[in-house]
């Protein structure tokens, strides 16, 4: 071993705070010290120079740096190592500059401390080992978290350019909410009819899997390299299905719909909505008979075309990606059953979304507006912000106009009220819609002071909006239709996986961007980008906007052929000294270890590992080794600085 | 004359060490008998390092990683403070005083923070006075530690 101490005077900033010729008549006599050289300024191009030729000349194997902060030229002395035909691992630096000259005035404890750090800086770079550089090809393939409008349009930008994209949903078809509500602002024409084609497209595209009804299991990795497993849980029907819909007419089960949010029961196998992706029905797991102990086959009977398969089983899957795209949509809260809203006992109280499903063609009331008897209501009222619960969902305004201007084309008899608080009309096109229903003059505008304590009530046999004016009196407005603008929350599910991926999000819940002005399109973490209402709410327009932005940013951040470079002090497992009791599994980051199930031992994935070296520590056998700062190592280390040595 | 402890603090490379860089580059006074020993994260500090140092000539002994939810590595720091936890109360057993060894959060930003924490540790230890090695207690704990 022939070791060599590089010591910089670094101008005046080194060599005036500390006695660099004690230092060096100290080192010197450390063991295997075949050269001490003091050079000012060696990180230039002369003073590199002069190290290489040392290096050379002096046949040294180990090399260490007394100068500035490993942050300021740690590179710089491994690129020279390796210039100089050595392994850039087999040196180590001593901070003599932050960490000694600037901090203690001292000339001499300065001094005497110096040469403790280069002694510890020695007695590490004894047991450095050289290392080897490895790079793993980034994978172009995309997983889309989510296959709502958000989801699919980001698939088909990033499908363009052959990358292969995953679209998943734990639904079992893809489409999200865009199906549920069928006019769409400003236009008044139909969101179905716009998706359709969208969905159409998917099956057409090869490199587009769609992956429906599945749930993630877990997702490990980092951008260039995720592993996403989950699990695809079984529809029990195969693709002799036609969505004739027999099978859901005599089906006992019902259970509250989802898709109708509510207003009507569904059976336990059904068809999700005309033209679904996959197009077949599916059964509910959770509501079905066979599944809860009993043995009806009722459907399987009516099927003409023998499509359901009671036998499917779940289907796990693992996915090689290089970047996940979260488009995990929004939830939409049921605010009729609030307490404050009549707690679901005051009748003819709906949610926007139901009010939605009534005015679809495919809906439960064939767009109809209708009051639970069937009766047409002679007078709606309509409650912005019912939902507001510290962010404002940016649709609802817009939405409660479009019921306005719905029923002044369809029930122009109808008397619309609409209570708001602000009115939001940012999109595009909306001062114009909002305009014309003013000057139509069908609808009656009154603005709330306050949105928080708005209420619901009965008024004689009619549901009534209770809400505070400017003055501060409490006002009533009775119709016999109330409708609650309910606002969008974060997907349920969304915050768990955000957690699993250390993803961050905002104080409203929604996934946080890296930057919220600069980097909107992404989240903190490389790699994990954000699409539609996921990051926020949003409208269809601004939902597309932003997928296609992401499915950008993943489809230029990965270019096939490119490199990620490993981190290679890494950790390792002595599989002769595991004893299998998995203390390193659980304090692994980055779900880095795995247990060898034959050989019963830690096992270290050299790609996901980054050397943190918890488990090192957490080992009680000793058995986990960490490259370039073992055990041994730092034990060394920490004798020659405390002067043991 | 009076007593200078030897004090040997484990810094992680991202937080605390930067933070000590930027105690530096402020030109902030910091105590010349802590010594610094740099490991990637706190969560690497075997315990046995720290019971360690205290054998090997150290009065007091620091470890100072990224602020809890900072971690570079996620969650390595608290592995590090649960460590602390069980190893304090395991000290004691042993006699040896609270504040010997102790555990504090850096980060990059935080040159004023690693001024003050180190000054404070010196002037912990110097109230406690050296280190006794000549603990029955700890011969005992010394037999253990490889």
């Amino acid at each position: 071993m022939r070791i060599g101490a590089f010591i910089c005077k670094c101008g005046p900033n080194v060599s005036e705070k500390i006695d660099l010729d004690e230092v060096k008549r100290v080192i010197e006599k450390q063991p295997d010290m075949a050269s001490v050289v003091i050079e000012n300024f060696p990180c230039s191009p002369a003073g590199k120079t002069l190290l290489k030729q040392t290096i050379k000349d002096q046949n040294l194997t180990h090399c260490v740096f007394a100068a500035c902060s490993h942050r300021e030229h740690e590179k710089t002395f491994a690129r020279l190592l390796d210039e100089a035909g050595r392994n850039p691992y087999m040196m180590e630096m001593a901070n003599i500059r932050e960490h000694v000259a600037w901090m203690v005035s001292d000339r001499q404890q300065a001094t005497e401390r110096a040469i403790f750090q280069i002694k510890a800086a020695i007695a590490k770079v004894r047991h450095n080992q050289p290392l080897d550089h490895k790079e793993i090809e980034v994978s172009t393939a995309v997983a889309i978290i989510g296959g709502g409008i958000a989801g699919i349009k980001a698939a088909k930008l990033a499908a363009r350019d052959g990358r292969k994209v995953y679209l998943i949903d734990r639904d079992p078809s893809v489409g999200g909410k865009m199906p549920c509500w069928e006019k769409s602002y400003p236009t008044m024409d139909c969101n179905p009819c716009f998706l359709a084609p969208e969905i159409g497209d998917l099956k057409d595209i090869a490199n587009i899997e769609v992956i429906t009804n599945a749930d993630i299991d877990e997702i490990v990795g980092f951008f260039g390299s995720f592993t996403v497993r989950l699990t695809q849980k079984p529809r029990y029907v195969n693709d002799g299905c036609m969505t004739c819909g027999e099978c859901g007419k005599v089906c006992p089960v019902k259970v509250e719909d989802p898709f109708q949010f509510g207003l009507v029961e569904r059976s336990a196998i059904h068809v999700p909505f005309p033209g679904c992706l996959p197009a077949m029905a599916s059964i509910d797991h959770a509501a079905c008979l066979r599944y809860k102990g009993g043995d009806c086959d009722k459907c399987a009977a009516a099927c003409m075309f023998g499509a359901i398969d009671y036998n499917q089983a779940d289907r796990k899957r693992e996915l090689a990606v290089g970047a996940l795209v979260l488009a995990t949509g929004f939830e939409v809260p049921a605010v009729q059953k609030l307490a404050r809203f009549g707690g679901g006992k005051i009748a003819n109280v709906y949610s926007a979304a139901q009010v939605e499903r009534m005015l679809s063609s495919t809906g439960p009331t064939h767009a109809r507006l209708q009051l639970a008897d069937g009766s047409t209501p002679r007078s709606v009222a309509i409650l912005g912000c019912a939902g507001r619960d510290g962010h404002c969902s940016r649709v609802c305004c817009a939405i409660s106009l479009k019921y306005a201007r719905y029923v002044a084309e369809h029930y122009p008899e109808m008397a619309v009220t609409f209570v708001h608080h602000d009115l939001c009309l940012a999109g595009e096109g909306l001062q114009r819609f909002h305009d014309d229903i003013v000057k139509a003059g069908k609808t009656a505008f009154r603005k709330m002071a306050d949105y928080r304590t708005t209420r619901v009530v009965t008024d004689g046999d009619q549901p009534a909006i209770v809400y505070p004016d400017a003055a501060g009196k409490e006002q009533r407005v009775a119709a016999d239709m109330v409708v609650l603008a309910m606002g969008m929350q974060p997907a349920a599910g969304s915050a768990e996986l955000c957690a699993m991926l250390s993803v961050d999000r905002n104080p409203e819940g929604f996934v946080a961007k890296n930057h919220a002005k600069m980097d909107p399109n992404t989240s903190g973490i490389a790699g994990i980008y954000i699409a539609g209402c996921a990051g926020g709410p949003k409208d269809v327009q601004e939902s597309v906007m932003n997928a296609e932005g992401a499915a950008g940013q993943a489809a230029s951040a990965l270019r096939p052929g490119e490199k990620v470079r490993l981190e290679v002090a890494i950790a390792y497992a002595d599989e002769n000294a595991c004893s299998g009791c998995r203390a390193c599994l659980a304090v692994c980051p980055y779900k880095a270890i795995t247990a060898d199930a034959e050989k019963q031992v830690a096992v270290v994935s050299e790609v996901l590992c980054k050397g943190c070296g918890t488990c090192v520590a957490a080992c009680p056998s000793g058995a986990m080794h960490n490259h370039h700062f073992e055990y041994a190592a730092l034990r060394d280390s920490l004798t020659a600085l405390l002067g043991r040595s | 004359m009076s007593f200078e402890p030897t004090i040997v603090a484990f810094i992680c490379n991202w937080c605390s060490y930067g933070g000590a860089d930027k105690a530096g580059a402020a030109k902030l006074e910091c105590p010349a008998n802590v010594r610094l020993l740099r490991v990637m994260c706190s969560g690497r500090v075997d315990p046995q390092l720290l019971v360690r140092a205290l054998q090997q000539g150290a009065d007091g002994v620091m470890v100072l990683g990224c602020h809890p939810g900072d971690c570079h590595y996620k969650k390595g720091n608290y592995s590090t403070l649960r460590r602390d936890q069980l190893l304090q109360r395991m000290l004691e057993q042993f006699g040896v005083e609270p504040g010997r060894i102790s555990l504090d959060w850096v980060s990059a930003a935080e040159g004023e923070k690693f001024a003050r924490v180190t000054n404070e540790m010196v002037e912990r230890i110097r109230q406690l006075g050296p280190f006794r090695r000549d603990n029955p207690e700890l011969t005992r704990l010394r037999a253990t530690v490889p």
